[in-house]
């Protein structure tokens, strides 16, 4: 398979404020096809989110790495590995947005430090939103939106920088019909341009069931499987 | 990084400022009033101790009082310049008249002008019964009682303020009128003004000049007087700033809510780390927002300290905080004491202002962006 990103034996132990160890992700190893997409599903607390930070570089493994075109990408030191999410976008499940700015400004902060003009940055910016269905949402305050309209700016901010690798958490979570089937147009577009897209959902979850092309993989009790 | 990133950074830093206008523009008067408090007490002294350098720059390298056990006494003019002129490096001697006489309004300083004065600069005494007089002497309907006896004067002219600093309690009169006043007979002096051909030696000739006199005298350096005039100043300047420590504590309790506010941006901080920001990024951002509202804050509180210091018929700061009970005379900064202000300035505020504002910074640049982002909830 021809996949840029992997996880080799890569595990995630917390500690809690009592000082119990709880596994979230236990050996895991997995490789992420490029222009394809990755469905990783499971049930509630299964770790789903946690993979995603991992393969997304914002979380280090406890052991095992996360590897990019063949660089160990988890043992890298933070300033490479901040330079490194520049090729990720992350469509963050808790969204995280700034809830005083506008939609279109929040969608704009990933490319502030990329030294792209301004007038080109707003053309990028709407032009992600356009493809989330958010358009009309660009001079809106976020903090005057619905959860399925804060959900459709996170992607477009994940969108916005044309990313190699491709992170949604339940994407479609609080999406109608018509909504959940733009999100997913614009996912399979991404892989379309070339793009790791590895999507976390629910069991059950049925975005992209009947795709032909589309990866099913299982989380369950730490452990990732192939799923049919 | 490139001009343009530049240009997204500063305009971004400035679009998270207007974020919270209420917080960017008190934290800006707070830095601004605490620039004005340390930089009045900085350039008041700062200028005292220049202005009186300038001025005893002109003043002569040593000068010689005659002394008994009443305190000073007159000098014959005739004797001591004749045994002064004799000791080798002794380029000039000038007998001076000067003592502090009564007025309706106070004392001043009377000082009798030689006529045919050797120096180009020296000023031409005025007319037998007239006078000369500083900014900050009273006159009434052009006239001045001067001495015990009120002797009356016609004043001629003021003079000018720029000479303030020396001349603001000065009255000028001819020779002959400022012996009467004064009470000194004619051929005596009030002390003796003397020239050296090393002025970086004068030290050297003391001994030599006490040796030559058949009384007792006192002889001061230049050196001498210009730490006399501004050890004093920065005593006070000291005390200034003591009492002034409020303001630094005010500057201590800015760095505290600094910090307190980045650290409550964790999470903001985690997620643009998160989205592709490097923690130079960060550090940029922070930076120029900081510089935004700290420069122009100090720069105003230092122009505000400026005019409190410089600008004539503001006497409350000499007031408070060198004691001087009138206005202020005119005061001047040299180049080297206004950079030696303005480092002091940027080392007392800008520099912990800008470590409180990059610290949280650097310390979230040591954790995963999830953490942040997870602790900032």
């Amino acid at each position: 398979m021809n996949g840029k990103l992997r996880c080799r034996q890569v595990s995630l132990v917390f500690t809690n404020g009592a000082g119990q160890e709880k596994t979230v992700l236990r050996s895991v190893d997995a490789v992420f096809a490029a222009g394809a997409v990755s469905v990783v599903s499971g049930a509630n607390a299964a770790g789903k989110s946690t993979l995603l930070h991992l393969l997304g570089g914002i979380l280090r493994p406890t052991s095992g790495e996360v590897i990019w075109d063949g660089q160990p990408v988890s043992r890298w030191t933070a300033h490479h590995r901040d330079r490194w999410r520049r090729r990720v976008g992350i469509a963050f499940q808790k969204v995280y947005l700034m809830e005083d700015l506008t939609a279109l400004e929040n969608v704009m902060v990933p490319l502030i430090p990329r030294g792209i003009p301004v007038r080109e940055m707003k053309r990028r910016c709407m032009g992600a939103l356009e493809q989330s269905g958010a358009a009309d949402l660009a001079p809106e305050p976020v903090r005057s939106l619905s959860g399925g309209q804060r959900q459709r700016i996170c992607i477009a901010r994940a969108v916005v920088g044309d990313p190699e690798v491709l992170l949604a958490d339940e994407p479609a979570a609080h999406q109608d019909p018509e909504g959940a089937r733009q999100i997913k147009s614009l996912l399979l577009d991404a892989a379309g341009r070339g793009a790791t897209v590895i999507v976390a959902a629910p069991s059950g979850d049925r975005l992209f069931s009947g795709d032909e092309q589309t990866r099913r993989l299982a989380l369950e009790h730490g452990a990732l499987r192939t799923s049919p | 990084m490139t001009g343009r990133s530049r240009g997204g950074i500063v305009l971004w830093a400035s679009r998270d400022l207007l974020r919270r206008p209420a917080d960017a523009l008190l934290m800006w008067l707070c830095l601004a009033a605490t620039a004005a408090v340390l930089s009045t007490a900085l350039l008041l002294t700062q200028a005292v101790s220049d202005t009186a350098c300038r001025i005893l720059s002109a003043a002569p390298s040593l000068v010689v009082r005659r002394v008994d056990s009443g305190g000073w006494s007159p000098l014959p003019v005739a004797e001591a310049v004749s045994r002064l002129r004799s000791i080798p490096g002794v380029v000039s001697v000038r007998p001076r008249l000067w003592g502090p006489a009564s007025t309706e309004n106070g004392p001043v300083t009377v000082v009798g002008i030689l006529p045919g004065g050797a120096r180009q600069d020296a000023i031409a005494p005025p007319a037998q019964g007239g006078a000369r007089v500083g900014p900050g002497v009273a006159v009434r309907d052009g006239r001045l009682l001067l001495g015990a006896a009120g002797r009356s004067f016609t004043v001629l002219e003021r003079l000018p303020p720029d000479t303030a600093m020396v001349s603001h309690d000065l009255v000028l009169l001819n020779w002959h009128d400022a012996g009467e006043v004064l009470g000194i007979p004619p051929g005596f002096a009030s002390d003796l003004a003397v020239g050296v051909y090393h002025p970086q030696e004068a030290e050297v000739l003391v001994p030599e000049i006490a040796a030559a006199l058949p009384w007792p005298v006192t002889i001061t350096t230049r050196t001498e007087a210009e730490a006399a005039y501004s050890g004093p100043s920065f005593r006070r300047g000291s005390l200034a700033l003591l009492a002034f420590s409020p303001g630094l504590l005010a500057m201590l309790l800015l760095v505290a809510l600094t910090i307190r506010e980045r650290v409550s941006r964790k999470e903001e901080i985690g997620l643009f780390r998160a989205i592709g920001w490097t923690t130079a990024d960060l550090l940029r951002l922070h930076l120029v927002r900081a510089l935004l509202i700290a420069v122009p804050g100090v720069l105003a509180g230092m122009v505000a300290a400026y005019g409190l210091v410089f600008r004539q018929g503001i006497s409350w700061p000499s007031r408070i905080l060198l004691g001087w009970p009138r206005p202020a005379p005119q005061l001047f900064l040299d180049p080297s004491g206004a950079l030696q202000v303005l480092a002091s300035i940027g080392a007392l505020i800008l520099l912990p202002y800008l470590a409180a504002a990059l610290a949280p910074v650097l310390w979230a640049g040591l954790s995963d962006p999830r953490d942040l982002l997870e602790k900032g909830r």
